[in-house]
């Protein structure tokens, strides 16, 4: 039986990591640096999850961020960005 | 910044000016979910990136669900949408406005009343769980653990209105330690440990004799100790006579987990519309998540009849998971965060935090709730509102002794030779400067043009 992939659950919104150019894109769009925005650690679930669906020569480094779709009770659906960090 | 669902900090620069969409990302927008948005929806988002504007989903889903059967030409859904991005701009917060203390006082004032209504327990469904204030202080602090934990689990979708299975499913989850089914006796004359189980419980919890005996045989400390064939009670010798070791042996085999999971105190079952939903006392998350009880094993346990049926006609169905892993529900935060992650966890403390506020009839907008949890999950990590966490790694030496034990901090600062930028509110007070908020976060200033 395989294990429960914890993206499934329906209290975590959909991660995805953003590439380099894209990082770049939104970050002057916002005005902001990376370290502005809100971290999320390289120890949490759903970025290990993340780490393991991925191809094996890429990995998961500190400084990528990830594009979180939250469904939001005010706007439906909302994107946020969060870094990843130790 | 109410069009977002979260307002974190560092989306701040976002807001000054127009925002600027993205052309990209509202194609992305109109893409993603086709199945899900009505025509007129899709006809209102093209729309809306042609004239290079923005509004959130629920704003576009409403205006469709008013035009929905109404024959418009698109000159006019452009002169509606203009109309409607005007309004919705001008309720947006303004730069520099104090969302933090606005949003602590919006909780805080409805807070006061929760004191004087209740500082107990009520009941959900049989269930103790602690509500009201003492709830809400528990979720702010971040507590490791809330006083009366609680799981809310589903059963799949197909399987949700059987209810012996509901009832299968609950016993399976609900730990049962040896003293549940049955009882010790201490023989100190010939060294050994009598089990002897209550056949009436047993067959209550579903459990064997033969496997009563395979448990206690492979529970650390009592291998090779276990007697083979008793007829209806189980033997514990001790090979060397020694009241010590008897009485320890005696000690393990009580407290041995003969099934379910650790933690979970008690499963009951309610019945919401046509399904049962198990709540439990106790909550593990990380155990029932890999918990696999299948379709099959229910009726390989139960039925057999229908399970050779079953196998002939769609085997399938037996692999099948009886419980819905992805609506595995509980009520602790910690647990949710290191099972689930960050994300989760402030989509946790946002539902517990207005669940707890909505059941005692106070009216909090979920905005201010979703500032907090963003707040307390800003770093990464789950932090508590207040000393030990993010009141107290504020930056500003003043802030925070302004907050709580000023002497400590004061010395400290004094001693290591903290600086203080005075950026803040509270530190802008206390040297009697305007602070930064409002009006007072601009400044004007003069370049005189270079002579040439």
């Amino acid at each position: 039986m395989p294990a429960f992939n914890i993206l499934n659950h329906e209290m975590v919104p959909e991660h995805r990591l953003v590439g380099e150019a894209e990082a770049e894109k939104i970050m002057k769009r916002f005005g902001i640096t990376k370290e502005q925005l809100p971290k999320i650690k390289m120890t949490d679930p759903a970025i290990r999850v993340l780490e393991a669906t991925l191809k094996e020569k890429e990995g998961i480094r500190e400084g990528m961020i990830v594009e979180i779709k939250r469904n939001s009770k005010t706007s439906e659906q909302f994107t946020a960005y969060r870094l990843i960090t130790r | 910044m109410k069009q977002s669902g979260g307002r974190s900090a560092p989306k701040r620069g976002a807001r000054k000016g127009k925002p600027q969409p993205g052309p990209a990302e509202l194609e992305k927008y109109i893409e993603r979910s086709t199945g899900e948005r009505s025509e007129m929806q899709k006809r209102l988002l093209k729309i809306l990136k042609e004239m290079e504007r923005k509004l959130p989903e629920s704003v576009v889903e409403s205006v469709a669900e008013r035009l929905e059967g109404i024959e418009v030409r698109d000159s006019t859904l452009k002169k509606i949408l203009q109309k409607a991005c005007d309004r919705y701009e001008e309720h947006l917060i303004d730069p520099n406005e104090s969302a933090g203390i606005v949003a602590a006082q919006s909780i805080g004032e409805p807070g006061t009343q929760m004191t004087m209504r209740t500082f107990h327990y009520a009941g959900v469904a049989e269930i103790n769980v602690t509500l009201g204030l003492p709830r809400l202080i528990e979720i702010v602090d971040a507590r490791r653990a809330p006083s009366t934990p609680m799981m809310e689990v589903h059963l799949a979708p197909s399987l949700a209105g059987d209810r012996d299975l509901a009832m299968w499913v609950s016993n399976k989850i609900e730990t049962a330690s040896l003293l549940d089914v049955a009882s010790l006796e201490t023989d100190i004359h010939n060294m050994r440990v009598h089990v002897l189980p209550d056949s009436e419980r047993m067959k209550r919890k579903d459990i064997t004799l033969q496997g009563l005996r395979d448990v206690l045989a492979q529970s650390r400390g009592l291998k090779d100790l276990v007697s083979e064939n008793d007829r209806d009670s189980i033997t514990i010798q001790i090979p060397d006579p020694s009241f010590r070791v008897l009485h320890q042996k005696s000690e393990i085999t009580r407290d041995t987990k003969i099934k379910g999971l650790d933690g979970i105190t008690r499963a009951v079952l309610r019945k919401e519309g046509g399904e049962y939903v198990i709540y439990t006392e106790g909550s593990n998350l990380e155990e029932l998540l890999s918990f696999d009880l299948t379709y099959g094993e229910y009726l390989g346990a139960t039925d057999k009849a229908r399970y050779t049926e079953i196998a002939e006609s769609e085997p399938a169905r037996l692999t099948m998971q009886v419980i819905d892993k992805t609506k595995v529900r509980t009520n602790n935060i910690e647990e949710i965060y290191s099972v689930l992650g960050v994300e989760a966890a402030r989509n946790a403390i946002i539902e517990e935090a207005s669940k707890t506020l909505e059941e005692q009839g106070l009216v909090v907008d979920i905005r201010h709730i979703m500032l907090v949890a963003d707040m307390m999950t800003n770093d990464g990590s789950v932090k508590a509102i207040g000393r030990h966490g993010i009141s107290g790694r504020k930056s500003s030496v003043l802030a925070r002794a302004a907050f709580e034990i000023t002497s400590t901090h004061l010395l400290r600062a004094a001693i290591i030779g903290e600086e203080d930028m005075l950026d803040g509110v509270a530190e802008n007070i206390i040297v009697g400067q305007p602070v930064t908020l409002g009006t007072g976060a601009v400044n004007v200033e003069y370049m005189p043009e270079k002579k040439v």
